[in-house]
């Protein structure tokens, strides 16, 4: 899959080019704020931005306790000292370990596996009772909002083409009525591609039904 | 929890939407009218995600078996004792299990929350010492329970309550960040008020676009109760 590095004008302007260069209804500012919304929700969906980033202070003597550090949005991994570890529940680590809280690698031996507590917090089992060990976290992370016209991220072609979809019906719900009748089928088409590119099996998405046409005059009076 | 996203920020991607670009002005919704829905709309996403947790430990007393979260705690998810689980039961089962139970007293092993006020749970069985005293706040502002925050302080032997965060106001103004979610999640609080203003009766009723907004919504509680689930387990 090819990457290229895309700036925020050129994005503009393809997605302007999905609207019939319509820059009159379709501003500027309306369309960065589509294709900022379109690229956190992929990511949200997809994951396709991660990265690693160090705990701040590294580990604390016998601090149980860390948060997920600022840019991460929620986390997938945890390193201690170079150390990949093993994710598990908070409620089963508690049950498995009755001590949890008070072991540390003294008692326990080396930190060998961590608890997420919501996306902004998290546990490492057993807690470093030397402390000053470096913490990573992987996970995936906030995008930067593209402000200025050269603001740039590399993204694959194929991702492109989903922002452009996405901006295709998205703009034009601004628009409502027939426009958006007629544009919304890019956004049942922008699901389906999304289902084979979620990061979690798990995830549901919502069913939409788009109505034929625009609302006939009669309906519009029986509102 | 937000970094950058202002609630003003929303506010204008649903003048947007309502073709109002200089803010809502026409009178069809009022300013007014989209900081009312936005609250109850945040209060709603948290309620259904849970995504951003919170710790808090308060003080047992002996003799004291009932304990309320703080109220910046939408959802308890689990309890602890000294750092030990509790394990959660309802009030059937502990009828069906121990007699007299709530006459007994001891180190706790578990909960339950049924039958008792929002927000509270009873300790089973009753505990019969104190923890570690914490500071108590003074002033007209300080309002029980109190404790610390982040911690589980197991050599306190305290109750810790783990759940998910919300807040404790309920008015928003334009400039401010938005707190507890993260920027991603955001902007599906813009489609649960859009959602809420096209399917209202008024000027706004717009069906089609309430249809959307109402299939955005649910993409983001989705998304966010999916990711809670992964985390929590």
């Amino acid at each position: 899959m090819a990457v290229s590095n895309y700036n925020l004008e050129q994005l503009q302007q393809l997605a302007l080019d999905r609207v019939e260069s319509n820059s009159l209804m379709f501003t500027l500012p309306k369309v960065t704020a589509v294709i900022n919304e379109s690229i956190q929700v992929i990511n949200l969906i997809s994951g396709f931005l991660q990265s690693t980033i160090a705990v701040p202070g590294n580990s604390v003597q016998n601090q149980l306790v860390y948060q997920t550090p600022v840019g991460i949005l929620f986390p997938l991994r945890v390193q201690f000292n170079g150390t990949q570890l093993n994710p598990t529940p908070l409620w089963q680590l508690a049950s498995d370990y009755y001590t949890w809280a008070t072991d540390n690698t003294n008692k326990r031996g080396s930190v060998s596996r961590w608890a997420p507590i919501g996306i902004n917090n998290f546990v490492i089992h057993p807690a470093d009772s030397i402390g000053g060990g470096t913490i990573f976290v992987t996970g995936v992370i906030e995008p930067t909002p593209l402000v200025n016209p050269d603001d740039s991220m590399p993204l694959e072609d194929e991702f492109v083409s989903l922002i452009m979809t996405y901006c295709a019906h998205r703009l034009v719900f601004i628009e409502g009525g027939q426009p958006f009748a007629q544009a919304a089928p890019n956004y049942q088409e922008f699901l389906s591609v999304m289902k084979s590119k979620k990061m979690f099996a798990e995830l549901r998405f919502p069913r939409f039904f788009v109505m034929s046409g625009a609302p006939t005059l009669e309906a519009k009076s029986n509102r | 929890m937000a970094t950058y996203t202002t609630v003003q920020d929303i506010y204008q991607t649903v003048c947007w939407v309502l073709m109002e670009d200089n803010g809502l002005e026409l009178g069809i919704v009022t300013e007014q009218q989209f900081l009312d829905t936005f609250a109850a709309v945040f209060l709603e996403f948290v309620q259904k995600t849970g995504i951003t947790s919170e710790i808090f430990t308060q003080q047992i007393n002996a003799g004291q078996s009932q304990y309320m979260a703080p109220p910046d705690m939408v959802y308890l998810q689990h309890c602890f004792y000294g750092g030990v689980i509790l394990s959660r039961e309802t009030l059937e089962e502990l009828d069906n299990e121990t007699y007299n139970w709530r006459l007994k007293s001891g180190t706790p092993t578990k909960y339950h929350e049924d039958g008792l006020p929002i927000k509270t749970v009873e300790l089973v069985p009753t505990p019969n010492y104190t923890g570690t005293a914490y500071t108590i706040p003074v002033g007209p502002d300080a309002q029980p329970p109190f404790g610390v925050y982040g911690v589980f302080n197991p050599g306190d032997s305290n109750l810790t309550m783990v759940g998910s965060q919300s807040i404790t106001y309920n008015t928003f103004t334009l400039g401010q960040l938005i707190p507890v979610i993260p920027d991603s999640a955001c902007l599906y609080l813009g489609y649960g008020v859009l959602q809420t203003l096209f399917s209202t009766d008024g000027e706004a009723k717009d069906t089609q676009r309430a249809q959307y907004a109402a299939a955005r919504w649910n993409e983001g509680l989705n998304i966010f109760q999916t990711v809670s689930g992964q985390l929590n387990g």
